[in-house]
């Protein structure tokens, strides 16, 4: 697919600014920086760029140092660190990404080790690390009321989220947030019954599928033809789905993998509709955090880590080697971002 | 007897005169078949024995009206009360349906979050409250309006199918039985308690019907009197005109009779609309209040604990648990002091709970939410439970023994109207055929 590149774009641009250029990126204001980097493939159906001008997966500039001795006095980082613990907000139900280990009550998965990465590079100390579950739509709230530094919830990048939203009849107001490079690449796809020969969304054809509601996938599979049918969650689908009201779920693959792990009798078909990174969530003022966080994820891309991730969480269930996500774009343009106060 | 004669000849003769003439001779030229008869009837009232027959047959015909007409109204007036005790009845059925119901959702909504180590306590009151609504929602479906109950007691075996599958996917620590509970809960909420209210509502409206027919009853009641008795005074009024006796003694005394009883009779229902009235101002109006409160509060906890489940939805819940604790606190009738300060204290508790989980500390929230200590929120939540359950069940069965009560004078005093009514009657006939007989 040619969503498919280089996994080790960001270590090259992190090293290039570590190596060659003292100053790399560390001036916030995004335009004086020149680290040129290739722009990832767009697909034709990828959403046209943001008010800046940039694609939606544009970020910020890596940060030059993650060294915790030299956080700068004032920075958020430093805050963070004097705090002594970092406050993230999760899923609680999503298996194998952040769901909450019943026997122990602690939250794990995908995101939750992800948070716990950012965590270390802090060097605050993991186990008192507050992660707080939150519904989705209250991703970019918690981030402006500063209850959290960190969204680490399988949130896809957009522009939306970059410039915040207005409230609309049908939506509350989002406020604007800043998303660090992608980390992910993940697409909805269908979970249907394992004896089922159905292996496109065509086969379903008539036939009710579940979808969370207001879900871009859910529209898209019903233009295909099927019957829609809405849940307040991904997990009300799955009851739906048990209890043989609905044929199928659409959904994000990482999230009908947890469904396969809770359901046996379920499998995952279909291509990927829609695909779109996931990005680490940080407050719009945190400019130092999130650029921070780039460069942790630079690391975790180089060293393996992410690879380790995808392989203790995604790959059993999934198959696959690696996480693939296109190579960061740092030409986030904040300053000539408009943004919804 | 002479004075007989002498008394009915002067009074009746000047228009018994007037007739006599043209009554034998002017309708016959133009009658048909009908005329001989009309002559016949003239010929009849023409005479003071034969006037006095009719006004014998008005009388007793009054008399026989109060006897069936007064006994009917008290028959129609017990009969309206029976009603609305039966209405009481499945009113009180359907309330325990949906007190019963809220509190199995509270047990397993708050025992999910032990995630597999529910107090056993928990677990048995769970299902003996489904047991219980089960078995009344049985009951009312029977004798009650079958199409919502009967889709509340379909959705109901539902419902217990999702919190069955909830336990089992929360026992493997899977994440889709918070999912199933969800779902449970909400079935409750939209499949079958709007279902048991429309149904108690349709009782409440039952038990008013019930009582404006009771209401009508004393109507006819004062009409028949009114009647009747207007007729036999008329009668014992001609008979002092067309006589020198002032008393027909007979009819005077069916009258005087029929009277008393009357006034017993009037007696019997203000005293058993009054009763009636108090019972549906007082235990069963306090009966629905506790109820609203009870359903309202245990609906509050069950928000509590799905919230916790949800994990860190606190914020949009928490509206909602406002909502239905101030309906539970307003609904609570006067005198249930203890109950309100367990409510209170439980509400603290709540504030504490959520304190503890804004600020990010959920485990302690949840452990505190499922704590069962002396002041733990379970303990002073369940306080108030049994308070209100405890004053529930006095006030539910005061309303249906207070109703029973209420129309305990009215048969008899139903039969004494019958009775002296018909007495009264022979008496009229009596009273007038002896006066009949002086002119033979």
């Amino acid at each position: 697919m040619t969503m498919r590149t280089s996994r080790f774009s960001p270590l090259a641009v992190a090293a290039a600014c570590l190596l060659a250029l003292p100053g790399c990126g560390a001036p916030a204001a995004g335009p004086a920086v020149k680290v040129e980097v290739p722009a990832a493939p767009q697909l034709a159906a990828d959403p046209p760029n943001c008010n800046d001008g940039r694609p939606p997966n544009a970020t910020l500039p890596a940060a030059v140092s993650t060294d915790p001795s030299k956080f700068p006095a004032g920075s958020t980082m430093a805050t963070i660190k004097k705090r002594g613990y970092l406050r993230v907000a999760t899923n609680g139900d999503v298996l194998n990404w952040g769901a909450t280990n019943t026997k122990t009550g602690d939250p794990e998965g995908y995101d939750v080790d992800l948070a716990a990465e950012i965590a270390r590079a802090l060097g605050v100390d993991l186990k008192r690390t507050v992660y707080t579950v939150i519904p989705y739509s209250q991703r970019q709230n918690v981030l402006a009321e500063d209850r959290v530094d960190l969204v680490a919830q399988q949130m896809t990048i957009t522009c939306a989220r970059w410039s915040g939203t207005a409230k609309t009849d049908t939506a509350a107001a989002n406020p604007a947030i800043n998303l660090s490079a992608p980390y992910y690449t993940a697409g909805a796809k269908l979970l249907v019954r394992k004896d089922s020969a159905v292996t496109q969304v065509a086969g379903l054809k008539g036939e009710p599928v579940c979808g969370t509601t207001g879900s871009t996938s859910l529209a898209a599979v019903a233009k295909l033809g099927v019957t829609p049918v809405e849940a307040p969650s991904a997990g009300r689908c799955l009851v739906k789905f048990e209890e043989g009201e609905v044929a199928a779920i659409v959904g994000d693959e990482t999230t009908l993998a947890g469904f396969t792990r809770q359901n046996p009798s379920s499998k995952i078909i279909g291509e990927s509709l829609s695909p779109g990174q996931y990005g680490l969530g940080t407050q719009a003022k945190a400019t130092d955090f999130t650029r921070f966080v780039n460069a942790v994820l630079v690391r975790l891309q180089a060293d393996g880590t992410l690879d380790r991730l995808y392989a203790k969480w995604m790959k059993p269930i999934v198959g696959g080697s690696a996480t693939d996500v296109p190579a960061a774009d740092y030409s986030r343009n904040i300053a000539a971002l408009k943004r919804q106060s | 007897m002479s004075q007989t004669t002498s008394a009915a000849v002067p009074r009746a003769g000047s228009p018994d005169a007037e007739r006599t003439g043209p009554g034998g001779t002017a309708p016959a030229p133009r009658g048909g078949w009908l005329a001989p008869v009309v002559v016949t009837i003239r010929h009849y009232l023409d005479r003071t024995p034969g006037r006095l027959r009719v006004v014998s047959a008005l009388a007793v015909l009054a008399a026989v009206l109060v006897a069936l007409g007064g006994g009917a109204a008290l028959r129609e007036r017990a009969g309206a009360l029976d009603e609305a005790q039966r209405s009481a009845g499945h009113l009180v059925l359907v309330q325990s349906v949906q007190t019963n119901l809220v509190q199995a959702d509270a047990d397993a909504t708050n025992s999910f979050l032990a995630f597999g180590l529910e107090p056993r306590a928990q677990r048995v009151d769970y299902i003996n409250a489904i047991e219980t609504a089960s078995r009344d929602l049985a009951k009312a479906v029977n004798d009650g309006p079958a199409d919502a109950l009967g889709s509340a007691n379909a959705a109901l075996t539902r419902y217990t199918g999702y919190v069955s599958s909830a336990r089992a996917n929360n026992l493997q620590g899977l994440p889709v039985g918070a999912s199933y509970l969800q779902t449970a809960s909400d079935l409750l909420q939209t499949g079958i308690l709007p279902q048991l209210e429309a149904a108690a509502k349709a009782d409440t409206e039952a038990i008013d019907s019930a009582y404006s027919r009771a209401g009508r009853a004393a109507i006819w009641l004062a009409l028949v009197v009114v009647l009747g008795l207007g007729v036999l005074v008329w009668a014992q009024v001609y008979l002092a005109q067309h006589s020198r006796r002032i008393i027909n003694v007979p009819l005077a005394a069916g009258t005087v009779g029929l009277l008393v009883a009357v006034i017993v009779a009037a007696s019997a229902m203000v005293v058993s609309q009054s009763q009636a009235n108090d019972v549906r101002t007082g235990d069963l109006a306090q009966a629905r209040a506790l109820s609203a409160s009870r359903v309202a509060a245990f609906n509050a906890k069950s928000i509590e604990s799905l919230t916790l489940i949800a994990r860190g939805s606190g914020s949009i819940r928490e509206p909602d648990w406002k909502a239905e604790m101030e309906k539970a606190t307003r609904s609570l009738p006067i005198g249930n002091a203890d109950a309100l300060a367990a409510l209170n204290a439980y509400a603290a508790e709540h504030a504490e709970i959520r304190k503890l989980d804004d600020n990010g500390n959920w485990q302690a929230a949840r452990n505190r939410a499922i704590a069962t200590g002396k002041s733990s929120a379970n303990a002073q939540f369940d306080r108030y439970a049994e308070q209100t359950e405890k004053a529930l069940t006095t006030r539910a069965s005061a309303a249906d023994s207070g109703l029973g009560d209420a129309g305990n004078l009215l048969l008899p005093a139903g039969l004494l109207v019958v009775l002296v009514g018909l007495l009264a009657a022979v008496g009229a006939w009596w009273g007038i055929s002896l006066r009949i007989d002086e002119y033979r």
